[in-house]
């Protein structure tokens, strides 16, 4: 997407824009007003005396407004500026535009001011691939409103737009005949809905007045910002980033119409405003020292939706986790899979591992006992439904050939798997994080077992099972030349033999034998992985290598967050501190704001972290990584009723206050400094490990 | 009898719902036929269901044809994409409604991926 572009957002509901506020959308590209993933704007075109207006300045005042300030003309040296116009634009269910043009000149001035609007009503995925509609337009200008609609069978979709001052209404847009006295102003205020209709044509979801709307979002936005934990500190840069943070994740919370006012956090902007099983568990956990309600929000909305039936166009199976919800014409009528589709094979032992670390945080007993049924299901779905070749390891294969994910794990591109001379793997693909989060999930169910759902037996089962699947995992995945774990079993139950990230999530089940944990540490820290920035995602030497390849070697925050915390975990605080400075340093550049991947070009050679070139942006997990930096680099572990803090920061962040950590405790401070000497290099030296390894309580 | 009406009659035959335990709601169907309307509520009480042929109010209404109500419960079509097509509408708790999706009769056996990776992929 282009930097040019501005973006208001949300929750599932965003517009993107040009610099003057319009939208110009061609087939292929992602501007418009986007709600339902669909776009119910695709042309919104202010002009003044047929004339195109100037961007002066645009300004986000909130992440859900943003202000235009405009001149008419379109000329480069000549502006008019006897006329400036605002537009002030908030999104809610559709948004909200107030329009007020100023006349600076000493005589009154008559303005033709008129706003072109077009709807496409094109899928989310229509966009992404220039797809053709099936259903039938109409457009009507009844008392001076605009309603475009969509109709498809008893599939129908509508925007209306309205405004408070009279215009003259036609098929292509409104018109409004302007008499403005001297150094006078005129208003206007235009309402654009975005409405699903149902049957009868009842909206699937009430609407409300949209100014009510505004000031809702705008005291909600204060207290998001109010409940989280305060952050002082020498570095103003970690201050900006975790205010940023903060905002997008709020920015990027919504309400799916089953959790009423409750929110999670959708996946990124501008393909995944949605649902997310993986994407929302990442985030969730990522920010439960800050926002721990998003985590609940998560466990009962993925609950409520864990899979029921074997189905295979939607690769579900009971007890799966789904991967993601779309709400689009294509789902509509089952030409995707996603209403929801389960094709992930990691979101349900994650969906376990959430719900221990939430109650572990939160104290919150009630809701993993309420939803004992459901992560009795999650566990079971590892081992009757995973084991795809009946060898005691989760895998994945989609049955949903012609629109299912081929790879269900969070590296989902098409080559983002493979041996270390680049060939691809076959089907079924055991993948080792998974085989990592199975065996967190399982002692972290047999803990929910034995203290909420009264059953010890179950509890040892779990247990017993986990420590032999990490025996076995340890024979099974060593490649021993290269002291690494193997990135998958292939088909055969052969290695697929490249070193990639993934090794560090391992860190951060607990799956790694204690003593291989330095060997792992000092591949995260090496050369062929740590570019200076982070850790790439494929290392340096690999057939498939490529700095800037999605999968196969750019640097991904929440990948490097998660190896951070992983790193902690294993007594390797001074590698979690490099870490983390490093993708903290590499925030600055975005002004805070990581992006979903950045290149895994060395940083010395670089000088500043590349932007991987279609990356989305605000991404939710990434948004969250440096939430999880904080608790990783302050040591916030939940011990009983206690909170511990063993700070191990870099130095460059110096002194640093963390007030008011929610959690089970209350309310509690965190105080640290930096100590920790990261420097700025690529990988190298050898891993120093300050403890033993950490074991939960 | 189509789908629906076998469900229903299925429903009575459970008359418990292991994934429901943490629920006590009911849940009606007015089922479209024609310019005739069919009611079904169904109570559950901590798992345990009950079906009563009755309009009485309930906590989640769901409201469809027949033709829709049979493909819903048979698996043709996922709840969800009937609502967004417009084909069914929900009136009351929104939750209830995707929680009463594990009311629907599952496929028995095992796991039906095994069966894809032994057989080298899915048939074509």
């Amino acid at each position: 997407m282009s930097e040019d572009l501005v973006r208001i957002l949300n929750g599932s509901t965003f517009v993107v824009c040009d610099r003057r506020g319009d939208i110009e959308a061609s087939p292929t590209d992602p501007t418009g007003l986007f709600a339902f993933d669909t776009r119910f704007l695709s042309r919104w075109v202010l002009t003044v005396d047929d004339e195109r207006l100037t961007a002066l300045s645009t300004d986000d005042l909130q992440y859900f407004e943003t202000r235009f300030f405009l001149v008419p003309g379109t000329g480069t040296v000549y502006v008019d500026a006897k006329t400036t116009v605002i537009r002030q634009r908030a999104v809610a269910d559709g948004f909200l535009e107030q329009l007020t043009v100023l006349n600076h000149d000493v005589k009154p001035v008559e303005l033709t001011i008129r706003i072109e609007a077009a709807a496409d009503f094109a899928d989310l995925f229509e966009v992404k691939d220039a797809l053709q509609k099936k259903g039938s337009y109409t457009v009507e200008a009844v008392a001076g409103q605009l309603v475009m609609s969509y109709r498809r069978e008893t599939f129908h979709r509508s925007t209306t737009v309205t405004s408070t001052q009279p215009a003259e209404v036609d098929e292509h847009g409104l018109t409004f005949t302007t008499h403005i006295e001297p150094h006078g102003a005129w208003h206007t205020e235009l309402t654009v809905r975005a409405v699903v209709l149902g049957p009868g044509e009842r909206p699937l979801k009430p609407t409300a007045a949209a100014d009510d709307e505004r000031r809702e979002m705008l005291e909600d936005l204060e207290r998001w910002l109010a409940r989280a934990p305060r952050l002082t500190c020498d570095s103003d840069s970690l201050v900006a980033t975790y205010r940023r943070s903060l905002i997008d994740l709020a920015a990027l919370r919504f309400s799916p119409i089953i959790a009423g006012p409750h929110s999670l956090p959708a996946a990124g902007l501008p393909w995944f405003m949605t649902m997310f099983g993986r994407d929302s568990i990442f985030t969730s956990l990522q920010a439960l020292p800050f926002a721990p309600e998003l985590a609940r929000t998560t466990l009962r909305v993925l609950g409520d939706w864990q899979g029921n039936r074997v189905d295979d166009f939607r690769d579900e199976d009971p007890g799966r986790i789904l991967h993601e919800v779309r709400y689009g014409e294509l789902s509509a009528f089952q030409e995707r899979p996603h209403t929801p589709y389960y094709g992930t094979a990691d979101a349900t032992p994650l969906y376990v591992v959430l719900a221990d670390e939430y109650e572990r945080w939160t104290g919150d007993a009630e809701l993993v006992r309420q939803y004992e049924q459901e992560l009795r299901a999650a566990l079971r779905w590892i081992d009757d439904y995973a084991d795809l070749q009946g060898n005691g390891y989760v895998a994945y294969q989609r049955r949903n050939e012609e629109t299912g994910l081929e790879n269900q794990c969070w590296k989902d591109s098409w080559d983002g798997i493979s041996y270390r001379d680049g060939r691809l793997p076959g089907f079924p693909r055991a993948t080792c994080e998974l085989q990592g989060y199975a065996y967190d999930a399982k002692m972290r169910g047999a803990r929910l077992a034995r203290e909420f759902w009264d059953d010890p037996a179950y509890a040892d089962d779990l247990e017993r099972a986990a420590a032999d699947l990490k025996n076995r995992f340890n024979r099974d995945f060593w490649i021993e030349d290269g002291q690494y774990y193997a990135l998958a079993l292939d088909a055969d139950g052969a290695w697929v033999d490249a070193l990639s990230s993934n090794v560090g999530h391992l860190l951060w089940s607990g799956i790694v034998d204690a003593d291989r944990a330095p060997a792992i540490a000092g591949h995260l820290l090496g050369p062929r992985l740590f570019s200076g920035w982070g850790v790439r995602t494929l290392a340096a030497g690999e057939a498939r290598y490529n700095p800037i390849g999605y999968h196969n070697g750019t640097v991904w925050p929440f990948d490097n967050s998660f190896i951070a915390w992983g790193l902690r975990r294993y007594g390797f605080p001074v590698e979690a501190a490099r870490i983390a400075a490093g993708n903290l340093d590499a925030a600055d550049f975005y002004h805070g704001r990581l992006p979903e991947a950045f290149g895994g070009y060395e940083r010395t050679l670089t000088k500043y972290p590349v932007e991987f070139p279609t990356a989305c942006s605000p991404q939710a997990w990434s948004t969250g990584a440096p939430l999880l930096y904080l608790r990783t680099m302050l040591g916030l572990e939940p011990h009983g009723n206690h909170l511990v803090v063993e700070p191990a920061l870099p130095v460059g962040i110096g002194r640093i206050e963390l007030l008011d950590i929610p959690g089970r405790w209350g309310r509690v401070d965190a105080f640290g400094r930096g100590l920790v000497e990261v420097g700025t290099g690529a990988g190298g030296g050898s891993p120093t490990r300050l403890a033993a390894p950490v074991r939960r309580a | 009898m189509t789908a629906i009406d076998d469900f229903f009659a299925d429903l009575e035959r459970r008359g418990h719902e292991p994934m429901l335990r943490r629920l006590s709601a009911t849940v009606r169907w007015d089922i479209l036929d024609g310019d005739r309307t069919e009611h079904r509520l169904v109570r559950i009480d901590h798992g345990d269901l009950r079906v009563a042929v009755s309009d009485e109010p309930a906590d989640c209404v769901i409201i469809a044809e027949r033709a829709v109500c049979d493909d819903v419960v048979s698996g043709r079509t996922s709840a969800l994409a009937a609502l967004l097509r417009g084909a069914a509408a929900i009136d009351g708790d929104f939750e209830l409604m995707v929680l009463a999706q594990r009311l629907f009769p599952r496929t028995s056996g095992g796991s039906a991926g095994r069966a894809v990776a032994a057989a080298g992929g899915p048939p074509s």
